[in-house]
Formats: structure tokens, C-alpha cells, sequence
């Protein structure tokens, strides 16, 4: 007899929230909101008992105090929440090889070859939780099923701090009355058009012709008729993930038109990208500038050089090239690099005198940065503005080239 | 919290249960008795890696931090 595949999703409850909560005694039960050093910060995760009085992850701190005048706000420490990721994974590996980690507060586990050797599903699935809390203070909630979409959906009804399994046999009844947008990848956009058509649950969504579907959605279509039926995916990505491109991007503290405080800011970005890339030994052709103004309007730009490099200088002149091209409309609000194309360095030596004597000033300097910390030297024109902290990004690992510093 | 960033000098215990658990800690003349460990986590500074500790003497938080490499301790931040 083949055995069920049996999927795990572990999801943190109010993750940052409930870390901050359990570093300090007195926010416990209190409604808290994380947000971030700068001035113009959002909420980045709410308490339990801060969403119970509306707050929501992205509301500026000025809202959040507008509508719940109570509401203590914490400056976030993303250093507590990437190694409390990076000790969730190393728990998880005690259940099961197969771990994708999905972000920073969610993984997937796939138990269908180890679930026997903790007594069956449910009850690994309750020690996982024993021991997270037991560990770390904090509350998880774990959805059971035979697949990652039903899994996600197990998780998200049983929160907080829950624990359900959807059998494949029970899932048509759970899907029967559900609302399409409760599934993971149908979000409100498309769920307001499945409305107006009429189609209000999933046991709908899934007995609708895959062809009408496709006829309104394209070629998602068929996917979405899938997701009705609670078909979907059991393949997890346990490898890391081949990164094909390097980027950092910073909301800047204020609106900015200034080109010396641009090129500033645009040094430091091409420093932390190549540093990155120099870290893992990579070389990239293609360096991208994204440029968001005050309005919210936000586009790239790109440029092909002739060699595939890790130099910040080079990648800063190009990225500096490519933002005196254009004729910045408003002032900036977020400025961004990105470098791509990437190849392995095949580490060959300059056979030029002057890229030489760059690229040992370089090394040296990643030396020295190595063993006293980032940007211990660095270059003065970004001086004034090294301070800047860093915002966790949704393509955050706990390995790999997706680690970032934060 | 309030940013201390000042060199204190700390009871410790390596290797009981925990890896590392401070104890207590002197710090402007005072000494506190430290009732619970809330949080721990770990950063690096450079090739330094940084064992901190969110702890409570059962009124105030503090968040202390042991440099691996300099081998002294910080009182971080507190709530006082």
C-alpha cells in the first residue's frame, strides 16, 4: 500500500510581535506593535490583541495610535527573528529531512516517511508545538494535510495557536462553504471578480468549467478550478534556491531630489550588493537602479556592461549613469540596486596595473570588514548615512545567499 | 527601552542545561539578581559573535551581551 502524503505547515503566531512579547514580560497581553527604527515606519506585525482592536500589519504608527490610543509600539530587532528562524529550522530538521522554509515565520515539513516514528500526524504535529513553545515561548499553529495548498488552509482556520489536520477524504467538505480567498494564492483581487460572477465558495470555484475559468482569469484558469477541488502541490523546495540576481533597496528617511545625497545612497546600495556578491563569490553583468517617487510611482531601469564584476566602484558608476539619464520628475522615496546575470567568479587576475591595485583595495577592505563588522571602513561619502538598519525581506533564508545581513 | 551600551561584570554559568546563563550583574554600583532569561539570541560583529540575553530581576528587562571574541559583557538596553 503507497503511503498518504503528509504535509506540515508551522506557522508563527504574530511572530515579531510574540518574540517582543516574550523578551519582555510586561507587553505580554498587551496590544503591541512592531514597527521599525525610521521615521517613516509602518507596523510590520501586530499582537494578538492589538488585531483585535483592528490593527493591521502596514498601517503607519500614526493610524495605529489614532485608532487604539493604548497600543505600545516596539522597535523591532530583526537579529531576535532571523535566529529564532534560523533555530526553527534546525527543530524541524529533528522531525523530518524534507524542510522548505517559506519565510521568515512560516515552513513547510514533509512527514509522509517520519510521522510513524513520533505516533502519527497529529502527534508530532502537537510535540512540534510543545517545543517550539517550550523553546522559544512562543506559539505556533499547525496545519496537517496531503498537500501544501490544504496544509496553509489548516493552519490559517486554526489560528492562533492551532492544530488541525485536513484528511484528502474531509477536504471537499471543508471547501464545500469556503470563500475562494481563503485559500493561499487567491487573494481579494481575484476573489472580488469570483464574486461578481457569482462563484461566493470554493465547492462552487471547483464544479465551474475549467474553460469558462479560463476565459475570465487565462491561463490560471484551471489552476483556480484546481484550487477549489483542493488539489494542489506536495513538491517541496528543500534546496536553496539559485539566486539570479543580488538587490538592496532602502526607503530613505525623507523625500529627496538632492543628486549628491542620491549618489550617496546609491554608493552604499552598490557597496551592500557587491559585498554580497564578493561574499559568495559571484559576478554579475546587468546592474538595475529602481527608483520609487513621492508618489508611490515606481520603475527600473537597467544596463548590460562589457564584464561581469563584483566591484562596487563599477557598479556604482553604472548604477550613476544610469540615474543621470533620466530626469527625476518628483523627489525620491526608495531607491534600489540590483545586480544580475550572475556567473561564479572564476577568480582571474586583472592583468591591468590599475584594476589590480582596486581590486586589492578591495579585498582589504572586506578583510577588515570581515573581522570588525560592516562597514567598519567604508567610503566617506555615504559616512553620514551608514546608520541606515535593515528591513527583513520576503526572500529572507536562514541559508545561503538569501541570508542577508539585517 | 532605552539604549546603555556600558561594560558591566556578570555571574555566569556555562553548561548548566544552558549553553551560557548569566546570573547576575553589576552595573552603576547596583547588582541585580537575574530571575528569569526571556530571550536569547545570537549576531555577529565581524568575525565576533554575540550572545544576547533579554533577562528580568522581576521588575525591570534588560538586554544583556557577551562579545565572544573581546570576552566582556554589555548591558545593552533597558526599560528602566
Amino acid at each position: 500500500m503507497s503511503k498518504v502524503t503528509t504535509i506540515i505547515l508551522v506557522d508563527m503566531d504574530a511572530f515579531f510581535a510574540s518574540v517582543e512579547q516574550q523578551c519582555n514580560p510586561r507587553l505580554r497581553g498587551r496590544p503591541i506593535g512592531v514597527i521599525g527604527s525610521d521615521k517613516r515606519t509602518v507596523i510590520t506585525a501586530a499582537s494578538y490583541e492589538a488585531k483585535a482592536l483592528g490593527i493591521k500589519t502596514g498601517m503607519n504608527k500614526f493610524e495605529a495610535k489614532r485608532l487604539c490610543p493604548d497600543i505600545i509600539l516596539v522597535v523591532g530587532n530583526n537579529h531576535k527573528y532571523t535566529h529564532t528562524c534560523s533555530e526553527l529550522t534546525m527543530l524541524y530538521a529533528k522531525y523530518t529531512p524534507d524542510v522548505e522554509v517559506y519565510s521568515i515565520d512560516e515552513a513547510f515539513l514533509d512527514i509522509t516517511d517520519t510521522s510513524h516514528l513520533f505516533g502519527g500526524a497529529m502527534a508530532l504535529g502537537g510535540q512540534l508545538k510543545s517545543e517550539i513553545k517550550k523553546s522559544f515561548g512562543i506559539n505556533a499553529s499547525v496545519g496537517i494535510s496531503h498537500n501544501k495548498l490544504m496544509a496553509k488552509l489548516a493552519s490559517d482556520i486554526s489560528k492562533p495557536d492551532g492544530l488541525l489536520y485536513i484528511r484528502a477524504e474531509d477536504a471537499s467538505k471543508v471547501l464545500e462553504d469556503m470563500p475562494p480567498d481563503k485559500l493561499w494564492g487567491i487573494g481579494r483581487g481575484i476573489g472580488n471578480k469570483l464574486r461578481l460572477m457569482g462563484i461566493t465558495t470554493c465547492g462552487q470555484l471547483g464544479r465551474t468549467s475549467g474553460t469558462f475559468l479560463q476565459s475570465h482569469f487565462g491561463i490560471i484558469g484551471e489552476r483556480l478550478k484546481e484550487m477549489g477541488q483542493g488539489i494542489g502541490s506536495s513538491s517541496l523546495s528543500t534546496e536553496p534556491l539559485q539566486a539570479r540576481s543580488i538587490g538592496h533597496s532602502m526607503t530613505l528617511p525623507k523625500d529627496i531630489i538632492n543628486m549628491k545625497l542620491i549618489e550617496a545612497y546609491i554608493l552604499k546600495l552598490s557597496e551592500m550588493v557587491a559585498r554580497r556578491a564578493r561574499k559568495y563569490g559571484l559576478l554579475g553583468e546587468v546592474i538595475s537602479v529602481v527608483i520609487r517617487y513621492k508618489s508611490f510611482k515606481t520603475f527600473s531601469r537597467q544596463k548590460k556592461i562589457k564584464t561581469n564584476t563584483s566591484n562596487t566602484r563599477l557598479i556604482y558608476d553604472t548604477a550613476i549613469g544610469i540615474i543621470k539619464g533620466i530626469r527625476l520628475a518628483e523627489p525620491v522615496r526608495l531607491l534600489g540596486v540590483t545586480l544580475s546575470g550572475l556567473i561564479e567568479d572564476p577568480g582571474q587576475m586583472s592583468i591591468f596595473n590599475e584594476y589590480q591595485k582596486k581590486d586589492a583595495l578591495i579585498k582589504s577592505m572586506d578583510s577588515i570588514n570581515d573581522k570588525y563588522g560592516e562597514f567598519t571602513v567604508s567610503w566617506a561619502s555615504y559616512h553620514n548615512i551608514r546608520k541606515h538598519l535593515g528591513v527583513i525581506s520576503p526572500a529572507w533564508r536562514p541559508s545561503g545567499l538569501r541570508r542577508t545581513d539585517v | 527601552m532605552e539604549n546603555i551600551n556600558e561594560k558591566i561584570s556578570v555571574l555566569v554559568c556555562f553548561g548548566d542545561g544552558e549553553k551560557l546563563r548569566p546570573y547576575r550583574f553589576k552595573w552603576g554600583g547596583r547588582v541585580f539578581n537575574i530571575k528569569d532569561v526571556t530571550y536569547s539570541w545570537i549576531d555577529t560583529l565581524g568575525s565576533a559573535k554575540i550572545y544576547h540575553f533579554a533577562v528580568t530581576d522581576g521588575n525591570t528587562v534588560f538586554e544583556l551581551g557577551f562579545n565572544s571574541l573581546s570576552m566582556d559583557w554589555r548591558l545593552e538596553r533597558t526599560d528602566v
